[in-house]
């Protein structure tokens, strides 16, 4: 515990004087065995200097996007245990780390000084769920390497930035899974946290995750698409320079809304609203004055969207349903 | 054991004891009236309507499968598809290239399949339990109600009132330890008749299969089944007007769910319990001839995966009846009947329980135009009180002579959407509208030798076009699975039938074949569920061949059948290869004055052949059954 400690001090001090900020999700001071699956109807989580959107529908009781975790089973198979990392920890032994669904991409928002600026990168394993059911099939999804071993199979994630509104071609792929060797013992999937570097995409807005499989069916892919993150580095102004910037949910009314909506802006200038959809794809860009604003929403298709405002001491985020 | 089974058992023992005191109540013998042992279920108008393609099993042809299941039954010498996952496993149907909620199942006039699932598992049907089989082909909702679209499966129960007592007791041993054990206990008096069945059947079901060539093969696991299940029946004539029966079938099903080709291993399990109870009335009242029955039904589904600690129950109550009048007016034979439904269903998966009741209206009439057989019939039905569209059938016959045989029907159809499709959460939409559209279809059997009419050949095309198939779907801009009318689906075909019998001396011989021809594709292109326009829907075979070359030489008898299926597409974007599938059944009769008995032996897979019917989920290879029975008569 003194040696964890240690490192964590060693970590942030280094952080701060290199212009780095952790995302470590500890923030949340999980009890172990616990998690954070949106349900307190948040929109999402801030840790460091990212968000991760979270979406939970009361009336099905689920979520989507993202979620905080301490979950430590590394031995149940199936959907019931969604919210475990097959690393039975957080990076190097910590409590909470953040799970995402990415069944249709996800998004992470870089925040605050982050913006545009360069990632360091994060450290991956898998979901329990999906390690397992990769490992062993299960009632949907087939055991990579097929009923011989040597089907090629491979669970992939590939990481896009968002920058200026506009998604780049340029991806990094990362095998959670990979079953393509010829030789089946070099087959492996991952289970110990992995570190990515994402410093070869340059500056980044926020991050898109995607998801694939060689297991795919007309309903989509079989195996689970899940993946859990921790300790996610961002390259900016350390936050100890930025006191006094907040983060709040925006005040946004009524929604759902078929056309129009309203968002009071209560900081002294003018700030920039920007709409996405659930790819994380810039739909529009508007420039937000003091008072009440109102927009105008009725040339989108219906569907779940995501505003983020950025003021000069402030950013903001929340949903907007437009039915 | 829960308040729910308390429940469920109370109320069948309450069934079983009031059916078997009912007989002891009434029984006074009557010698003044006979009632021949006809079909008290039905009219004839609908159990052979006009224009309407059927098939019938009875007596010795359902006999050979008093072991298997209805679904076994049907795959081996029908030409629907029957999707199983195995022996003992789930298996639905796919009749003329629709879904396995578009087969309409009815026992003794009354529908039964899960109005939360708006299908029926036909490996829980015994064919065991069942005296008389009818499958209708094609559209048929005006006559049979919602989900008559592919094809409708009749099974009815008599017994005929004439003095006797018997008991039969049949035992079968075969591959993967299966046990079958089956009892038929009848008694009968003129106007009185007692019949209790029941079955125990249980399997290891440990079977060995191939994974790929150079693999060793796996064997099976987590595949043990048993079922029991008892039916009794209680026939009352008061004279000869009056018929009722009363049927409750008890029926227990613990099946364990084996991991797929591509698992390590599974432990789930489900157990199936249901009770049936019905009660049937056929009378004369002046000229009309009145039917009537009423039934209870009460399912319950238990499954439970201990791997993922999921423990999933659901099941359903339904109180339903029909009443119709058959008579003649003028030269039309008409029946009219009012059908009521009430459905209460519980399951994890529904916020609160969801609560149906429905009414339908429904009249056919018969007539001649010329030496032109006629038959319209139409179906009005309103669920919860809302309008459900109507829908109207035209049927025609025409005889040539000794030869020939013309029929075509056109009807519109439909099936209203399921509990689950309704009030699923998440995904349940309350405002699916009923999947409909038009079948049209035309046979011709021919009879071409005059002096041997034992031969017949049928030729029949149909057509037809569902519109609004319900689909779980992701649609745009949403991002849960959720019920919709997204599918329109074309289905067309060709299907052709030889039958043919003849002696050579005490040799009989008899031939049956046939050919399926189905077409059914998706029209439109739809992103989620990924499917493209014009592709073939999954499960549905283009081709299949099914025949059978039966031998009789005194008491001896022997069959070979012959089933062929190509390929089908599959959910997960494979193709799943043809087979050929053969088996080969030998049995000795005998008789004496009170004791009869058959001998049995039956090669099932008879070339092993390594195949799947649903992809990843391995079927059995060669298997032997080998069975005796004995039954004691004792004619009084």
């Amino acid at each position: 515990m003194k040696s964890t400690i240690t490192f964590f001090v060693s970590f942030m001090l280094i952080s701060l004087i290199q212009g780095q900020t952790n995302a470590d999700f500890e923030n949340f001071g999980l009890p172990v065995d616990s998690f954070l699956n949106g349900s307190d109807m948040s929109g999402g989580f801030y840790s460091g200097n990212i968000f991760l959107e979270n979406d939970f529908d009361t009336m099905f009781n689920a979520w989507q996007g993202w979620a905080i975790s301490s979950m430590r089973d590394t031995v149940t198979p199936g959907y019931m245990n969604d919210l475990s990392a097959i690393a039975g920890s957080g990076y190097n032994g910590s409590t909470t780390y953040a799970v995402t669904f990415a069944n249709s991409p996800s998004i992470l928002h870089l925040t605050n000084g982050a913006v545009g600026k360069a990632v360091k990168g994060f450290f991956i394993t898998n979901n329990t769920y999906a390690y397992l059911s990769i490992r062993d099939g299960d009632g949907f999804a087939k055991k990579f390497g097929g009923v011989s071993g040597d089907d090629p199979d491979y669970f992939l994630l590939t990481i896009k930035k968002y920058k200026d509104g506009i998604l780049s071609q340029d991806s990094i792929d990362f095998y959670l899974a990979d079953f393509r060797f010829s030789d089946n013992s070099q087959d492996y999937i991952v289970k110990d946290w992995t570190y990515i570097s994402l410093e070869s995409l340059g500056d980044v807005d926020s991050l898109q995750f995607s998801m694939s499989s060689t297991d795919n069916g007309m309903f989509g892919m079989n195996t689970p698409a899940y993946f859990c993150i921790d300790n996610f580095v961002t390259r900016n102004v350390a936050t100890a320079l930025e006191k006094g910037f907040e983060r709040k949910n925006l005040a946004v009314y009524p929604n759902p809304t078929e056309s129009i909506f309203y968002i009071n802006w209560e900081e002294p200038l003018a700030g920039k609203m920007i709409i996405t959809d659930v790819l994380g794809k810039q739909i529009r860009t508007t420039q937000l004055t003091s008072g009440r604003n109102q927009i105008n929403i009725s040339s989108l298709t219906d569907g779940i969207y995501t505003l983020s405002v950025q003021g000069e001491k402030a950013g903001y985020y929340s949903r907007i349903i437009k039915k | 054991m829960s308040s729910g089974s308390q429940i469920f058992y109370k109320g069948a023992i309450l069934a079983l004891l009031f059916s078997g005191i009912f007989p002891q109540i009434f029984s006074q013998e009557d010698s003044l009236f006979h009632l021949e042992p006809v079909s008290i279920e039905a009219s004839a108008l609908r159990q052979q309507e006009v224009g309407c393609f059927a098939k019938d099993w009875r007596g010795e042809a359902l006999k050979q499968y008093s072991h298997a299941s209805v679904g076994d039954l049907l795959s081996t010498e029908s030409g629907a598809f029957i999707k199983t996952y195995g022996g003992g496993s789930l298996a639905t149907s796919s009749i003329r290239g629709a879904g396995a909620g578009h087969t309409n199942v009815i026992w003794n006039g009354l529908p039964i399949a899960s109005p939360m699932l708006g299908q029926l598992d036909f490996s829980l049907l015994p064919v065991g339990f069942v005296d008389e089989l009818q499958l209708q082909y094609g559209g048929n909702t005006a006559l049979w109600g919602s989900g008559a679209i592919g094809g409708t499966i009749i099974m009815n129960n008599h017994l005929e009132l004439k003095p006797s007592i018997s008991l039969e007791a049949q035992l079968i041993r075969g591959s993967f330890g299966q046990k079958d054990y089956q009892t038929d206990l009848q008694y009968a008096n003129k106007n009185f008749g007692l019949r209790i069945r029941s079955f125990q059947q249980e399997s290891r079901n440990d079977f060995f299969y191939e994974l790929t060539d150079n693999l060793p093969l796996r064997q099976q696991t987590n595949a043990y089944y048993r079922r029991e299940g008892i039916l009794q029946e209680f026939f009352w004539k008061t004279n000869s007007h009056h018929r009722f029966s009363l049927h409750t079938w008890l029926q227990n099903t613990y099946r364990e769910i084996p991991p797929t080709m591509v698992q390590n291993r599974n432990e789930a399990f489900q157990e199936d319990q249901f009770l049936r109870l019905s009660l049937n009335y056929r009378g004369l009242l002046g000229k009309n001839l009145l039917r009537g029955k009423v039934g209870y039904f009460h399912e319950k589904l238990d499954y439970q995966d201990p791997l993922i600690l999921l423990s999933s129950q659901s099941q359903f109550q339904t109180i339903l009846g029909e009443v119709e009048v058959e008579r003649e007016v003028s030269k039309h034979k008409i029946v009219g009947g009012l059908y009521l439904n009430h459905t209460k269903a519980i399951s994890d998966g529904y916020q609160e329980p969801p609560v149906q009741n429905n009414i339908a209206l429904f009249i056919t009439d018969r007539f001649d135009i010329k030496s032109w057989n006629q038959q319209i019939s139409f179906r009005q039905e309103w669920v919860d009180g809302n309008w459900v569209l109507p829908v109207i059938s035209w049927g025609t016959r025409k005889a040539f002579g000794n030869w020939g045989e013309l029929n075509a029907k056109i009807s519109r159809n439909y099936r209203l959407p399921t509990l689950n499709d309704r009030f699923w959460a998440p995904g349940g939409n309350p405002d699916l509208k009923p999947e409909s559209g038009w079948s049209e279809e035309i046979n011709l059997k021919l009879s071409p030798f005059e002096s041997r009419k034992n031969i017949h050949y049928t030729i029949g095309l149909f057509n037809r076009n569902i519109h609004n198939w319900i689909l779980w779907s992701i649609r745009d801009g949403e991002n849960f699975w959720s019920a919709n009318n997204l599918a329109k689906v074309w289905s067309r075909g060709i299907e052709q039938r030889l039958k043919g019998e003849t002696d050579l001396q005490d040799l009989k011989i008899s031939l049956e074949a046939g050919y399926h021809y189905t077409l059914s594709t998706n029209q439109e292109t739809i992103r989620n569920p990924k499917i493209e326009a014009g592709s073939q829907l999954v499960y549905v075979p283009k081709h299949q061949v099914f025949g059978q070359i039966g031998l009789q030489w005194k008491d001896f008898q022997a069959s070979y059948q012959y089933r062929y299926t190509s390929a089908v597409n599959t959910v997960n974007l494979d193709i799943l290869p043809h087979y050929h599938l053969a088996h080969l059944r030998m049995n000795y009769q005998w008789e004496s004055s009170f004791i009869s008995g058959d001998v049995s032996f039956q090669i099932d897979n008879l070339w092993d052949v390594p195949y799947q019917v649903v992809e990843r989920r391995p079927m059995p290879g060669r298997s032997f059954l080998a069975g005796v029975s004995f039954r004691f008569e004792n004619p009084s």
